[in-house]
Parts: C-alpha cells; sequence; structure tokens
C-alpha cells in the first residue's frame, strides 16, 4: 500500500499524479489523498496553510477521480438553426 | 498480498497470516480478493454528467455518473461557489428519486366516472388532449368582454412548474398565451410572489438582492420568516461561515428550530405579527436617529416630497387616503409625489385591471401618465429632512405607535429582548459594518405579505445595508428553478422579464401601452425595446410596426386571474380544462378541499408528474370520497395521467434563488413514456398546429403564426433545448446572439424572448452552463453559471460607494469609482452605467437612461432611489401597517377597529368560511394560533419526498407540534394523535410536545401556538393529512399570495372522525363559533 | 501510547490514518448525512417508525443504519446562546453518530472467519464476501454499532467509505454535509484541529463541550471516528467509558490457564499422591 513517504518522494522527483498512480498501481486519486491527507473531491474549505503542503492542486481535483465529464457549452448546430431563424423572422416583404 | 505460490495457495489467508507480517490475521492477510479489487463506481463510471439539485433554490451542482446509459449514482459537485459539493438530505437522495420504484413509465387514462386507471399509448393521449384543448378553447372563446378587446379562452387553465427548466416554462407561457390561455400560473404563485412585488417596488426588481456565499461577509445576519438551516441547508453554510467570523445570528420565530440551534440569539415571535416587529424597528431607528444619513439622504426617497392630500393610516385608524370601500381597493393618486405620477418598477404597473375600477379613478385610464400628467422634472426634495410632507417625516409619523411596548402586545417580544434585537441591528450597520435579512414564505404567505417585506426594505434603506456586502436582502425560495418561473414566467399576470401582462382597455394599442406603463426615466423606460423583441421572438416575421408587431394577439387581462381565481372558475363552471405540470394543489395550495372540488367540476385534466400524485388521484380515493362529499362514479372529469422525465433526463436551466441559472445536461433518455415538458409542450403546440393548419378563423392566427420550429434530436425527437435558451436570450437579425439588453430595439430588428436573460448565451456559448471552479476565483465567483442582470452578483452595488465613488469603507468595499479610467470598478460588474460618473447630473429634459443621475443605484426606478415610501406598486398601501391575519385569536392591538387588512382579496364561499377573530363572538371556539412550515426531510407538497424510501423513514408521519402548557390545558399526549379543526376543515396529527414551541404572552394573556408541517398527503409511501385542508384562500392583492403562515384553529386529542363524520365535526364547530357567510368579510 | 492500527495489522507500508472529526457543534440535524450513507453505500430503509423522540425517528446505529443523528432537547443553556424565553435555559443538541473505527475493536478481535478486517487507511470494514453470519461481532462492541442484517443474515457497518477512499474520495456522509460538521482527514490532523476547536467553544462560554474518544489511553486506544460533544456521552445514548469487550481476553486466558494448570497439578498431585 502507498504510504505518504512514497508518494511525496515521487512528487518531489517531479512526477505527476498520473505517473505516480501507474507505477504504484493505485489511481491517482488515491494518490493525491495519500499525498495531502486531503480527498481530491473536497470542495473549497482547504485552509491557507494546507495549500502550502507539498502536492496541493488548486483546483479541479476531482479530475483525478472521475471519468469523462460531459459539460458542452456550445453548439454549432444551434448557432446555425439560430441564423436561419434571424434570416426567417425580416419582415416579409425583405425575405422574398 | 498474495505471495508467489502457485495455484493461489499463496493468497489463502491462513498461510497469509502465518508466513506474513499480519500475524493476527486481522489485516493484511485475509484481505480477500474481491477486497483488494474493490472499486467506487464513481470512479468506474463511463461519464460524469454536470446537473443540478432539483429540489429547493439554492441550486447546489450534482455530479451524475452514468454506467452503460443507467445514472448509477449522484453527489455534490465539488467546483461549485454556492455548496462546495454538499447536498442536504434531499439532494442526497436524488438518485432514489430519478431511479427509485416510485416513479411510474406508462401513460394513464381515466374516462369520465370510472372507478379506475387504464393504460394509454402516449401518442393517443396526446392526440386526445390536442382535441381537447382545441374543442374547449373554441366553446370558451372571447373576443371581448364590456366592450373591450380580450381574445382569450377563461375555459383552460395550466398551473405548475418552479422545479422545471426556464426552457420549458418559456415553451408553456409562449404556446398557452398564443391559444388566447391567461390563467397561466405555477408555485412561484403561491410561494414568493409577494416578493416581486415587496423587493420590487422598494427597489426596482422582485429578486433577492444578494447571493448565498457574500453571507459570510455580513457583521449580523437576521433570519426571520425562514428556517434557513432547515429549507435550506446547504445555503445555511454561508451562515456558519459568518458566525464563524463573529457574526450575530438572530433567528425570529415562533419555533425554536434547527435554525435556533444555531443563532446566537432566538427571538419568539406570533405567527402574522412581523409588521408590528419590524415596525419598532424602524421606529427606533426612525426616533433615536440612528440611521445611516449619508446614505439615505442620497440613496433613499426619504427628502421626497408628498402630496398635500395624502392621509396616512394613522390619521385615518387604519386605512390611507384613496380607499374605495365598494369596491376594497385604494387609488394611489394621493400617494404620488407631489406634482408629478410615478410609475412603479414592479408590483401592480398597469393599475386599471378592472372593468370598472378605471370608471372609477378620476380621468380614466389615461391617468396614467398618457395624457395630462408630466412626468419630467424631479421630483421636489427637503434635504434638511424636517419638511412635515417629505417622506423621512411622514415615515416617522407613521411608525411613532410602534413601541417595544406594542411590540409585546402584538407579537409577544418582551420588551428588552426586543431591545437586544435592535441593538444588535443598529451597531452592526453603518459605513463599517453591515447587516443582513434572511427571509422566505414566513413573511411572503400573509393576506398583507407584501408588506412584510416593504416594512424589511425600509429598515435596510435606513440602515445603509443595500447594495453592501454581508448586506442587502436574500429572498430564500424553495424551488429549483422557482425564480425562472417568475422571470420567465408562467404566472398571469406578466410577461417574461416582469413586462405586465396586458390588461383590457377601449383601443388599446402597443402606444398607448407604452405610455402607460414604461417609466420615462430608469431602464424601465426602454420598455418598448424589450417588449418589441420579445413579440418578434415569438411572432417572427409576422410581427411588424404596423401591425403593433402583434401586440393584440395577446390575450387580455379583465382583473385577477391567479391559481385561486380559477379554482373558483372551475367550481363555477367556466373552466373546464386544467393542465398540471409538476404542481400539487391538492395538498400544496390553500384550501384543499376547494383544489379538489373545482378539478371535479372539470371536463378534463392533465396531470403531468414522476408519480401518482393526489392531485391525479383524488376522484379515487381522495378526502372528499372518503366523506362522502364526492362519489366517484359522479364525477365526469377525463384525466390524464402522463409520467414525467426528471432532471437526469432532460438538459435544461434552473435559475436559482440568486438570479442565478444554471444549466444540467441530459445524463440517459427517459425511459417508457415518461418524457420533459419540454417534449410534451413542444409536441402538443406541434399537434395543435397541425390539426389548426388552414384555418381563416382570426382566433387560430396567433397560434398558427408562432415561431414553433425547434430544432429536435434521439429516438424520442426531444427539442433541442439549448435552442429555446438561445432564443430567450435573442439575436440581432444577422442572427448573431445578443450580448446583454442594452443591444435590445423597437425597431424590429431584435428578437428576445426574456430581455432580463438577454446575456445568457452571449457569443453563442451557454454561459449557465459555465463551470470554473471557485478555487480559481474570488467569492463572487462571476465565472461559474450566468446571473441576471448581465451577470451582475449583488444588486445594486454602486450604493457600496459614497455619493463621490469612493467606497464607505475599506472593509466594505465592493464597487468603486476608477477616475483615472473613467469607470466603475471592483469586485462584481457594476450594476450601474460602467461609465457614468458619480457627479453626473442629468440635464431638466433627459428622459430614459440619461435622467438618472450618478447617484442613483436603484436603476429600475423611476426617480433612480429606494423607495422608504412607495408612490405606487403597492395597492395596499405605501407604508406598512400591522393588520391582523384573517384568522386571529387575537385583537388587532394597534387599530383595534381595523381588524384586518382592508384590500385584502376575499373568496366568499360555502367552503372557504373564516374563523371568528379577534373579540368577535366565536372567536374562541378557533383560539391558538397556526403556523404551517417546511421540515428539511421533505420537499413540499411530498410528491418528491414521501415517495422516496430515504427521505420519508425520516419523517414518516405528520405531527403537530405544541407546548407542554397547551398540551396540558387540552388534554394532549405526546405521541399520540390531535385533531386540528378550523371553519374550513379538520385533520389529524401524531402530537410532539416540546419546550421549542414557547407560549406567547401578549395583551394579557397567554397565545398558543400550534405547529405544522404541510408536506403531508394520502399517497406515497407515508401519509398522513394535508395542513391545506385547514387554510383558508385570503390573499395578498398585490401577489395574489394565499395565508398559510398565520391562522387560528382549535385542537383536541383523538383521531378525527371518518367519513361523514368528518363534515359533522367541522359544520358543528362552525356552528357554535356562530361562523356565517359574513364572519371575515368586513373592510 | 498510541498504536498505528494498520502497522499492527501487518501492513508494511501504508497511508496515513484517516477518520472522522464530527464537530456536533455545527451540527444541523439534516441528516444528509444518513441518506448519503445509505444512497452511497446501498444500504436498505430501516422502517417507516415514528418515534416522537425529538426529530430522531432513526433511533440507532445498526446493520441498516451507518450513521445516525440524535436530537436532543435539554432546559439547560449553551454557551452564550439565548433562546428568548424569559426564565427558560433551552438548548437543542444535535449530533451524528457514526462507527468508531476503534484502535482496539473488539469486533474485529471477535471475528473468527476474517471477515472483519483493517484496511490500510486503519479502518475496520466488513468484507460480506466472507462473513458467514455467526453475529459475534454484535455483542462485541461496546458502542452497539454493528448488527447483522435481516436480509442478507450478514454483519454490516459503517466501511469509512473504503471503496471511495480508494479512489481519493472522502466517505459520502463528509461530503454531504452542509456544515461540515463531519470532517474526513488524517486523523493526527484531526485531533489537532480538535484541540482547537474545543479551546474555542470553552471560550465562547460552552464550558459542557469536551472531545470524546480522541484519546489514545481511553478503553479502545482512542477511535478513528472521534468527537466534539456539547455535554456527558450518556446524553446522546453512547457509553462514558467504552472499554474494547476483548481487552482482557488475554488475562482471561492466563487466568483460564492457571487454573486449568492448577488443576492439572492438583488432579496429578490426587493421582500420584494416592500411589505413594
Amino acid at each position: 500500500m502507498p504510504s505518504k513517504e512514497q508518494v511525496l518522494r515521487l512528487l518531489a522527483l517531479g512526477h505527476g499524479y498520473g505517473e505516480i498512480a501507474r507505477r504504484l498501481d493505485v489511481p491517482a486519486g488515491q494518490v493525491y489523498l495519500v499525498a495531502t491527507g486531503i480527498p481530491a473531491d473536497g470542495g473549497g474549505t482547504v485552509t491557507r496553510a494546507q495549500r502550502q503542503r507539498p502536492g496541493m492542486l488548486r483546483s479541479r481535483t476531482q479530475r483525478l477521480v472521475n471519468p469523462r465529464e460531459v459539460n458542452p457549452v456550445a453548439r454549432e448546430d444551434v448557432h446555425a438553426w439560430v441564423r436561419g431563424r434571424a434570416r426567417s423572422e425580416r419582415p416579409a416583404e425583405e425575405s422574398r | 498480498m498474495t505471495m508467489n505460490l502457485p495455484g493461489g495457495l499463496g493468497s489463502w489467508p491462513l498461510l497469509r497470516q502465518l508466513v506474513g507480517p499480519d500475524r493476527s490475521g486481522r489485516g493484511a492477510a485475509v484481505r480477500s480478493a474481491r477486497t483488494d479489487h474493490l472499486r467506487a463506481r464513481t470512479a468506474d463510471a463511463d461519464r460524469v454528467v454536470k446537473s443540478v439539485c432539483p429540489y429547493c433554490a439554492v441550486g447546489c451542482a450534482q455530479n451524475v455518473y452514468v454506467k452503460d446509459e443507467r445514472v448509477v449514482h449522484i453527489e455534490g459537485d465539488p467546483d461549485s461557489p454556492v455548496s462546495r459539493g454538499r447536498l442536504c438530505p434531499k439532494g442526497a437522495a436524488t438518485l432514489q428519486l430519478t431511479t427509485g420504484e416510485s416513479r411510474l413509465y406508462q401513460a394513464l387514462y381515466r374516462p369520465p366516472g370510472a372507478a379506475d386507471w387504464q393504460e394509454i399509448d402516449l401518442d393517443t393521449a396526446m392526440d386526445m388532449i390536442a382535441d381537447r384543448v382545441i374543442a374547449t378553447r373554441r366553446a370558451t372563446w372571447e373576443w371581448e368582454q364590456a366592450g373591450k378587446r380580450t381574445a382569450r379562452t377563461m375555459g383552460i387553465a395550466s398551473l405548475g412548474g418552479a422545479t422545471l427548466d426556464n426552457e420549458e416554462n418559456y415553451l408553456i407561457k409562449k404556446l398557452l398565451t398564443s391559444l388566447g390561455v391567461v390563467q397561466i400560473e405555477n408555485q412561484a404563485r403561491v410561494c414568493h410572489s409577494s416578493t416581486v412585488v415587496g423587493l420590487g417596488t422598494s427597489f426596482g426588481r422582485g429578486g433577492a438582492t444578494t447571493f448565498l456565499q457574500d453571507l459570510q461577509h455580513s457583521d449580523c445576519v437576521i433570519i426571520q420568516g425562514s428556517n434557513f438551516a432547515e429549507a435550506h441547508p446547504v445555503g445555511f453554510q454561508w451562515v456558519m461561515e459568518a458566525k464563524a467570523r463573529g457574526a450575530v445570528i438572530i433567528h425570529v420565530d415562533p419555533r425554536f428550530t434547527r435554525t435556533s440551534a444555531l443563532a446566537d440569539l432566538h427571538v419568539p415571535i406570533r405567527a402574522g405579527s412581523d409588521v408590528a416587529f419590524l415596525g419598532g424597528i424602524i421606529n427606533h431607528v426612525l426616533s433615536n436617529e440612528l440611521y445611516f444619513r449619508e446614505f439615505v439622504l442620497a440613496y433613499t426617497n426619504a427628502a421626497t416630497i408628498l402630496r398635500e392630500d395624502y392621509r396616512d393610516s394613522e390619521d385615518l385608524d387604519g386605512l390611507f387616503s384613496g380607499f374605495d370601500p365598494d369596491h376594497r381597493h385604494y387609488s394611489s393618486e394621493t400617494w404620488q409625489y407631489e406634482g408629478m405620477l410615478t410609475v412603479a418598477a414592479s408590483g401592480q404597473r398597469d393599475q386599471a385591471y378592472d372593468s370598472d375600477y378605471d370608471e372609477h379613478v378620476a380621468g380614466g385610464s389615461e391617468t396614467h401618465g398618457a395624457i395630462g400628467h408630466s412626468m419630467e422634472g424631479t421630483p421636489r426634495r427637503d434635504d434638511t429632512l424636517t419638511d412635515p410632507r417629505c417622506v423621512l417625516q411622514v415615515l416617522k409619523r407613521h411608525f411613532a405607535r410602534y413601541t417595544p411596548e406594542l411590540v409585546e402586545r402584538a407579537c409577544g417580544v418582551p420588551p428588552e429582548l426586543f431591545e437586544r434585537v435592535c441593538r444588535h441591528l443598529t451597531e452592526n450597520s453603518g459605513p463599517e459594518r453591515t447587516a443582513e435579512f434572511v427571509y422566505a414564505v414566513g413573511w411572503t404567505q400573509h393576506s398583507d405579505g407584501s408588506q412584510f417585506i416593504r416594512a424589511a426594505c425600509i429598515l435596510q434603506l435606513l440602515l445603509g445595508n443595500m447594495g453592501r456586502p454581508g448586506g442587502g436582502i436574500q429572498a430564500l425560495r424553495g424551488h429549483a428553478s422557482i425564480q425562472g418561473s417568475s422571470d420567465i414566467p408562467t404566472l398571469f399576470n406578466l410577461l417574461p422579464g416582469y413586462i405586465p401582462m396586458p390588461h383590457a382597455h377601449r383601443h388599446e394599442t402597443l402606444n398607448a401601452f407604452l405610455m402607460a406603463d414604461a417609466a420615462h426615466k430608469g431602464y424601465w423606460a426602454d420598455m418598448p425595446n424589450y417588449l418589441v423583441s420579445l413579440l418578434k421572438a415569438w411572432w417572427g416575421s409576422s410581427a411588424r410596426a404596423d401591425n403593433d408587431f402583434r401586440f393584440d394577439w395577446l390575450p387580455r387581462l379583465t382583473g385577477s386571474h391567479s391559481t385561486y381565481d380559477t379554482v373558483m372558475a372551475q367550481l363555477d363552471g367556466f373552466c373546464k380544462g386544467y393542465f398540471l405540470l409538476g404542481e400539487n394543489p391538492a395538498v400544496g395550495s390553500a384550501n384543499a378541499k376547494m383544489q379538489r372540488l373545482g378539478m371535479a367540476n372539470l371536463d378534463w385534466l392533465v396531470v403531468r408528474d414522476f408519480n401518482l400524485i393526489e392531485s391525479a388521484t383524488w376522484w379515487k380515493d381522495g378526502p372528499e370520497i372518503e366523506t362522502g362529499e364526492l362519489r366517484t362514479e359522479d364525477i365526469g372529469t377525463e384525466v390524464f395521467f402522463l409520467p414525467a422525465a426528471t432532471h437526469t433526463e432532460k438538459s435544461g436551466s434552473f435559475t436559482n434563488t440568486n438570479r442565478m441559472l444554471q444549466w444540467h445536461h441530459q445524463a440517459v433518455e427517459p425511459a417508457g413514456d415518461a418524457r420533459s415538458e419540454l417534449w410534451f409542450m413542444y409536441h402538443l403546440g406541434r399537434i395543435i398546429r397541425e390539426k389548426l393548419a388552414g384555418s381563416t378563423d382570426p382566433m387560430d392566427a396567433p397560434v398558427l403564426y408562432l415561431t414553433w420550429d425547434y430544432p429536435v434530436e434521439g429516438g424520442q425527437a426531444e427539442p433541442v433545448a439549448e435552442a429555446v435558451l438561445a432564443e430567450i436570450n435573442g439575436w440581432d437579425e444577422h442572427g448573431d446572439p445578443l450580448p446583454g439588453y442594452a443591444a435590445l430595439k423597437a425597431d424590429g430588428s431584435t428578437s428576445c424572448g426574456c430581455w432580463i436573460y438577454c446575456g445568457v448565451y452571449k457569443d453563442g456559448v451557454n454561459q449557465a452552463a459555465r463551470r470554473k471552479p471557485a478555487e480559481e476565483q474570488n467569492w463572487i465567483a462571476a465565472e461559474w453559471a450566468w446571473a441576471w442582470p448581465d451577470n451582475r452578483r449583488l444588486m445594486y452595488n454602486r450604493a457600496s460607494a459614497r455619493p463621490d465613488g469612493s467606497p464607505w469603507s475599506e472593509r466594505k468595499k465592493l464597487v468603486w469609482w476608477d477616475a483615472a479610467q473613467g469607470r466603475w470598478t471592483g469586485y462584481d460588474v457594476p450594476d450601474f452605467d460602467a461609465t457614468k460618473p458619480p457627479d453626473y447630473r442629468p440635464a431638466p429634459d433627459a428622459l430614459g437612461t440619461d435622467a438618472l443621475s450618478g447617484i442613483d443605484p436603484f436603476i429600475m426606478q423611476a426617480d433612480g432611489k429606494g423607495w422608504l415610501f412607495a408612490p405606487a406598486g403597492v395597492v395596499d398601501g405605501p407604508l406598512p401597517v400591522h393588520y391582523e391575519p384573517q384568522d386571529s385569536p387575537v385583537r388587532n392591538p394597534l387599530h383595534p377597529d381595523r381588524q384586518r387588512n382592508p384590500a385584502r382579496m376575499l373568496f366568499p364561499h360555502e367552503h372557504n368560511r373564516a374563523n371568528p377573530s379577534g373579540d368577535e363572538p366565536g372567536a374562541a371556539l378557533y383560539p391558538y394560533v397556526v403556523t404551517t412550515y417546511r421540515l428539511t426531510e421533505h420537499f413540499t407538497s411530498g410528491a418528491m419526498s414521501r415517495t422516496v424510501p430515504y427521505l420519508a423513514e425520516l419523517q414518516p408521519e405528520m405531527f403537530c407540534e405544541v407546548s407542554p402548557e397547551l398540551a396540558a390545558e387540552r388534554g394532549l399526549v405526546h405521541g399520540d394523535w390531535a385533531t386540528i379543526v378550523t371553519a374550513r376543515n379538520a385533520i389529524e396529527a401524531r402530537v410532539l410536545v416540546t419546550r421549542r414551541m414557547p407560549a406567547l404572552h401578549l395583551d394579557g394573556k397567554v397565545v398558543h401556538q400550534i405547529g405544522l408541517p404541510f408536506h403531508f398527503g394520502p399517497n406515497g409511501l407515508v401519509t398522513g393529512d394535508a395542513a391545506n385542508e385547514l387554510s383558508s384562500i385570503t390573499l395578498d392583492p398585490n401577489s395574489h399570495i394565499q395565508e398559510v403562515k398565520a391562522f387560528s384553529a382549535d385542537i383536541r386529542p383523538g383521531r378525527r372522525p371518518r367519513g361523514p363524520g368528518l363534515t359533522d365535526l367541522v359544520r358543528d364547530q362552525q356552528r357554535r363559533a356562530g361562523v356565517t357567510e359574513h364572519t371575515g368579510m368586513e373592510i | 501510547m498510541s498504536v498505528d492500527p494498520a502497522t499492527a495489522s501487518g501492513y508494511t507500508a501504508h497511508p496515513q490514518r484517516m477518520g472522522f472529526f464530527t464537530d456536533t457543534s455545527v451540527c444541523i440535524g439534516c441528516k444528509a448525512c444518513e441518506v448519503a450513507c445509505k444512497e452511497w453505500n446501498a444500504v436498505p430503509d430501516d422502517g417507516m417508525t415514528f418515534t416522537g423522540m425529538s426529530y430522531d425517528n432513526t433511533m440507532s446505529l445498526s446493520a441498516d443504519t451507518w450513521r445516525h443523528v440524535a436530537f436532543i432537547e435539554q432546559p439547560r443553556p449553551l454557551g452564550h446562546q439565548d433562546p428568548g424565553v424569559e426564565g427558560m435555559d433551552f438548548r437543542w443538541l444535535m449530533a451524528s453518530d457514526v462507527c468508531k473505527h476503534c484502535t482496539h475493536a473488539a469486533c474485529l478481535d471477535v471475528c473468527p472467519t476474517g471477515s472483519l478486517f483493517r484496511t490500510e487507511f486503519g479502518t475496520v470494514v466488513v468484507q460480506d464476501d466472507i462473513c458467514n453470519g455467526c453475529g459475534y461481532c454484535v455483542p462485541a462492541c461496546p458502542y452497539g454499532v454493528i448488527g447483522k442484517r435481516e436480509t442478507t443474515g450478514v454483519a454490516a457497518k459503517c466501511t469509512l467509505c473504503y471503496d471511495r477512499l480508494g479512489v481519493g474520495q472522502e466517505p459520502a456522509c463528509a461530503k454531504s454535509c452542509p456544515t461540515d460538521s463531519i470532517q474526513f482527514g488524517e486523523l493526527d490532523e484531526l485531533r489537532e484541529r480538535a484541540a482547537r476547536r474545543l479551546e474555542q467553544m470553552r471560550a465562547a462560554g460552552v464550558d459542557s463541550a469536551r472531545l470524546y474518544g480522541h484519546d489514545p489511553d481511553d478503553g479502545v486506544g482512542g477511535t478513528g471516528a472521534f468527537f466534539l460533544l456539547l455535554d456527558e456521552p450518556e446524553v446522546y445514548g453512547l457509553p462514558p467509558d467504552p472499554v474494547v469487550t476483548t481487552r482482557d481476553l488475554p488475562s482471561m486466558w492466563r487466568q483460564a490457564g492457571i487454573a486449568a494448570a492448577v488443576l492439572l497439578a492438583g488432579i496429578a498431585a490426587a493421582t500420584w499422591g494416592s500411589r505413594t
């Protein structure tokens, strides 16, 4: 099982969490938890002192746990539809 | 842990124990292979979809985990600046809500008179519903009323929904309005409609003025008319942050609740007496000159001079000048600023809403500024604040009798305790410190609910807390998108963006409407831009300048058409068809019996929900079937039950209590017949248009020419919600999404479905879907989702700076003027013209936004000021007055001869009798004050909690909370049963005797209160009687909201009768109390 | 002298000991913890029973309840809090109880099959693929935490969300808790935080505030889930001085051994004595 010392050593050598996870054959989120004592899905209650710990990431640590995230913010088909609507909305005389 | 031995021997625990380091055999040695290969299903899922909780209006972000096209887990999204990954018990139960066994997936149909449901094919049901809409509409169509064009049907109504997406509410309002339906309502009516009036008339916009995270900056938080920790637990974390920083937390509430348990000070108060309490604080502030003078002078209408013929309620024993006793309402003419006619930013803006009202107002409907009255020039002011007719002096006189002694007599709050609240509040207000009020339906749901809120607005303006960090007024709304269902809205009296629905007038044209209604100053002066753009969005190329952009295709109002008016119309046989879209009035609306009796009179009813709610099954096994008042075989109502999709099964946006729109993405498709409301409304509209195609009847033109061409996708032909969002945002003639409402025009070149949401699709990006983590932003987190207006988070924030533009203090700086850059800057988006300098003063003839000066923070108000005194917009008085609730065992101590709100809306009906009150004969038969409330574990009418095992088991029975003294007085036994009786009905509940319900001493006697959760009903896993069986339909005249937070009742031990015995009990009590049709009806 | 349970259980390398600090002074009694736990762990609902015990219809920890919120209404003041009723002292205590994940865990000691085991995080977990339902663990627990599930016949209790820890997530209850009453992290750090919080509470005039389960010298060697309480443990339904029920087992065996030896010696003396 990975120990804190072990993980911090690997971090100090410049390895990222993904790489350490592969080496130790444990999930990346667990490596983060073991290294920092902070869960990868904790939200915003980290103190300033805790932020100074080695291995802390500032944000988005939940990505070390989660699978592919789905949150599209723009759809080209909607843009095209909007343009079509705007064209059709011009007064009847104009659109002929 | 396995050792390298052949044949799996190395994994044998015994061997591992003997040979390995774990000699005790309790750790490493005994791990099974399954244990070693354990994987959390969050990490193992195929994808995680970003979503938002569907319960309350805090809007906690949710991660929805999908595996093999099934939702396998839902938990909080830690990136959210509002929730920080947390969820209350309801949010935590979302998986069970959306995937559990209580959901139905089969469309059902009940023929007239049938004893039971039968299954029906979904497409057949849609076709039948479309036919009924068309037929009922045709049979009940009305072109005009009393000579005025109405172009509508009063035969169809719709209710719901505050937990629906904005896009869904938009299509509901759009389609039904084009069909001529005006009775379109939702939970917002019965929940926070008073907020729109109270906050809107005082400040300019009818929504919470701040955002939850900002609570952390407050020095004093007063939670009143709200049980914050129980109803909005995750939002309450921000109160705890404030507390951790040393803020004083005060909870004013009839009961000692879970909020009180974490507060520094609890103030027990008689339910319904908050105006007296707040008025007392106002008096304290004014008499002791504790108001923030510089703020008040610059940013409020304190210095404005009122008309000479204004008479206050102190002059006329509880009435203001201008009361018409025949029609029971006021003319606001004498309340105006001297020499001007002012139009309110909110509330009743198009005043002539009654067909005979405008005959009685001097000058008829033209009074409202179109002809004869100048609205230019500035109101006369006295900056010394000494003129007896200036607002501040009028306020002083008005509140002079709200002494600590009166507070004790009216509220039951001893003077010493009251004075402590005053001290905490005033000591924490001023340039260096701010205090915040948090309220919810404990304030809104009264027959003078708008005035409760007005009182708090007055106080926060006097103390200079508006527009400042840690200040303001937090209105805690209760449903996932109830702010949205008010903004968009599915409300009878509003069009999207709080534009009023037009009332029937003679010769009502677009221009006349705009002249009557748009203020000539302030941002409402741009109303033509907003309305024309809306009409373009709805009627596209058919809407042109030469036909008033089809303004006359909007059906007209002729009075109040609220949900309660609809119930009366159903009882009277005028309203034949009804849609219930995620709302359950048989439990959640006042006077539950009348809701059901109304539905029993319908020709047809369509219910869309997750399971068979009480409003879908009343004909089969509702309370009236049990009492014999109704018989199933005699009920001719056709009922359709269509299963609804949950929020994980559709995409759309919710608007939370802080005006923030958050997008939730579809994670999986709904199963069986379950569909979204977006699907339902779109296809219903499509089918109706197909059936009406080719019609030349002018009544069909609005729906045939409606823009109704949204793209659909997937095997279920689900409309693309983002396209609806794009229409709500609007576009210019080139099809470029508009960046904000300042880009809207009145010449027909822009379309916009809801001007206050303009900007949510800026640059073609779904701003509501933005999820920049909290850790990467400041506390305002402007890049998480999008808030209206224009993504400003703390409204009126110009007031966080001095008149000269510098912050009031370093500690409380938020937005300030940067002279070098020539613009306002700071932590939030300025809620102000970005480049207007603080020393700008308008020319005398300036109009529109140019008429607002550099010291007018309340930019939606015609005079740019916070209104201490409301010259318009609040129909029952420019200032709050303490009145008793409709049912009250206490005689009004302030106005003994004016017991109740003279302008309240009454609905005389045999099933809506009032309890005798005060010193009226028979009042002793209903001697206890009743208040209703939420529990954390349940949600509104229980359809989303009493059907969910994890929630149902937490609070499995209906109960009442009573003090030990009341229990002794009435012989109530803890854990046993009690029956509670009003003039409407009687219910039973388990008894919880608790010290948390203190007996109050007021006006020389002891007043007991009974507490009732309102979540229960006869359907679901856990059942009980509904508290709303007891409540009456008596409404605030501004908001048409019912009074369920304070009424009176009798209580006795034991279970209630079954069958006809129940109605006998109620009638018997009425008879002994001398209840008649005249009880409680006086002015 | 504090024992590291993971080391004692044969993990040569392992993470820091993890646990809970439940600060009941900020609990709002919402029961999010109860629901979040059940949802994550698919714990069945526990019966729809109205108890009349304040707002507590859950009553106790069991195989089907792994987080339980207690509600105690008391006629006593809470520091400087003012309930606003003249002449009345009143406070409403709320607390979320959970398995203590003891340093010396009796359930673990008595388990004959190796189903219960100590994880690398120092927590105690039931492996339900091994449990044979003997039920020895149930009376062993000094807190009455663990139970046998009727539907499956297997023992069940809080796992400190072992599977979540395995991917770096905090336990479901801790994540959900709206006011951060349930705090998860390295036990050492939690103990420091708790000590500071206790000082704060005392400074605020809450003299009855105390820590429970934090002390490595107590009868269970200190617990992996410990609490800040605002009154005596008995008020919350917790044992005031819990002792791992197997603590005396070694000495009992010794005593039994001595008794047996004495008995044998006596028999031997009687047998051979009679021969000479």
